[in-house]
């Protein structure tokens, strides 16, 4: 059995590692409200940009630009979103099951360190790495999107996917795959078709101001910049969240290991109490 | 007719309208309910939406506007009232830019479009928030 000091440390110990994760806790509590709200005030943007860009491929010639266009081949690039640390859960190992699953002929764009090292360990192809602004920003963004528009028109890639952890509440986030390049995917492509068809009866076009290429060349880059800032933002919220929930879980355990601990202590504390105890009083007994 | 008018940050306005005047890339437009539909480009400038007899004007940014029969939708990278405007902000934002552009020379392309759409930012918030003054 282990010695009341043995014990006695062993419980400091965890007890210094508790008050570690607790502060860990509040910090990215702090942090994730923040993240959180940014995230969730971003949607409708992007949600309404989704709308527009949706409803004007519905009307045009999808061959009238190259990003919206389909394509064949099947090399890929992904853009893989992590965090810089650890200690957030099963956040990483979510996403690195995920890419595991994808297929065909895949590069890959890392945004953090944790991306970066499970590409580079694994051996896969590496086209680009960028450093995960502390706090998320648009400029931060425009790297990554001009680096993919640009393969993706040089015909380097045929498709462009994100890899990222989707913030679903504070307690579930899950690790999703989604096409960015080109614009419309084939389940969108499907819906369309169907939309088509009500707008066909409606009998309405749009005008174009000042006319569709223009309005395409500015409004498709715009896009593709501000989908990638709120995934930027989604997997921020995340990052805290997850870190969050897995440090109040550590928190959580370190205690009640002290306590444990506390009671074996007390436990054999006391066994040495009574033995000392008899030892005196069976010395005193045969002293009589 | 339902406006709405959304940037990165939030839902900056949501509500029925009677007509909006929206800075496009082809000069100013009035929207009225019923007009036909329309996809257009928007430039840094006022917006100006009138709901019974009141009228309020934004200072907006670049972005985008689909106007259909019931509906117009804004997205754009600035939506601020005249009071939401920082006067000495906005001010500090257009002298940054104004002097980045005079060095255009050492700008890449895009880091001159970027000033350049910040500069015209600058001044439609200035525009705006020295108008509600007076």
């Amino acid at each position: 059995m282990a010695s009341l000091k043995e014990i006695r440390a062993r419980t400091n110990s965890i007890q210094n590692t508790s008050k570690i994760t607790h502060a860990m806790e509040l910090v990215a509590a702090a942090k994730m409200k923040r993240a959180q709200d940014l995230a969730i005030s971003g949607k409708p943007y992007s949600e309404l940009i989704n709308d527009i860009i949706r409803s004007i491929a519905n009307r045009i010639d999808r061959d009238l630009h190259p990003l919206l266009a389909r394509t064949v081949g099947e090399t890929s690039a992904v853009i893989f979103f992590s965090t810089d640390r650890g200690l957030a859960g099963s956040l990483n190992s979510n996403l690195f099951r995920e890419l595991e699953r994808l297929i065909g002929k895949l590069k890959f764009i890392t945004i953090g360190k944790k991306a970066r090292q499970f590409i580079v360990r694994s051996n896969r192809e590496l086209i680009a790495d960028f450093p995960l602004p502390e706090k998320p920003d648009i400029a931060a963004c425009r790297p990554i999107a001009n680096l993919v528009i640009e393969e993706f028109l040089k015909k380097n890639i045929d498709q462009v996917h994100i890899l990222y952890t989707e913030f679903i509440s504070t307690l579930k986030q899950v690790a999703v795959v989604r096409q960015l390049l080109p614009i419309i995917d084939e389940k969108i492509l499907a819906e369309l078709a169907k939309e088509s068809v009500k707008q066909e009866k409606l009998g309405v076009e749009p005008l174009f101001e000042p006319d569709p290429d223009i309005v395409l060349e500015a409004i498709l880059p715009q896009y593709i910049l501000m989908e990638l800032y709120q995934i930027l933002l989604e997997e921020k919220a995340s990052e805290h969240s997850a870190r969050m929930i897995a440090m109040k879980n550590a928190t959580e355990n370190a205690l009640e290991l002290v306590d444990d601990l506390t009671l074996t202590y007390n436990g054999i504390r006391q066994e040495a109490i009574t033995k000392e105890i008899l030892d005196i009083s069976t010395a005193a007994t045969a002293l009589e | 007719m339902r406006l709405e008018i959304v940037t990165p940050e939030k839902i900056a306005y949501s509500e029925e309208a009677d007509q909006v005047t929206l800075p496009t890339a082809l000069g100013e437009i009035t929207v009225l309910p019923g007009h036909t539909p329309l996809v257009t480009q928007l430039l840094p400038g006022e917006l100006v939406l009138k709901k019974g007899n009141q009228y309020s004007i934004l200072a907006s940014g670049g972005g985008f506007a689909e106007i259909t029969g019931k509906k117009v939708s804004v997205v754009t990278d600035l939506a601020q009232r005249p009071e939401e405007i920082d006067e000495r902000a906005a001010e500090e934002a257009r002298k940054r830019a104004e002097e980045a552009l005079t060095e255009r020379e050492r700008l890449s392309e895009e880091e001159f479009a970027v000033t350049a759409a910040n500069l015209q930012k600058a001044l439609a918030q200035l525009r705006v928030k020295r108008k509600h003054k007076r």
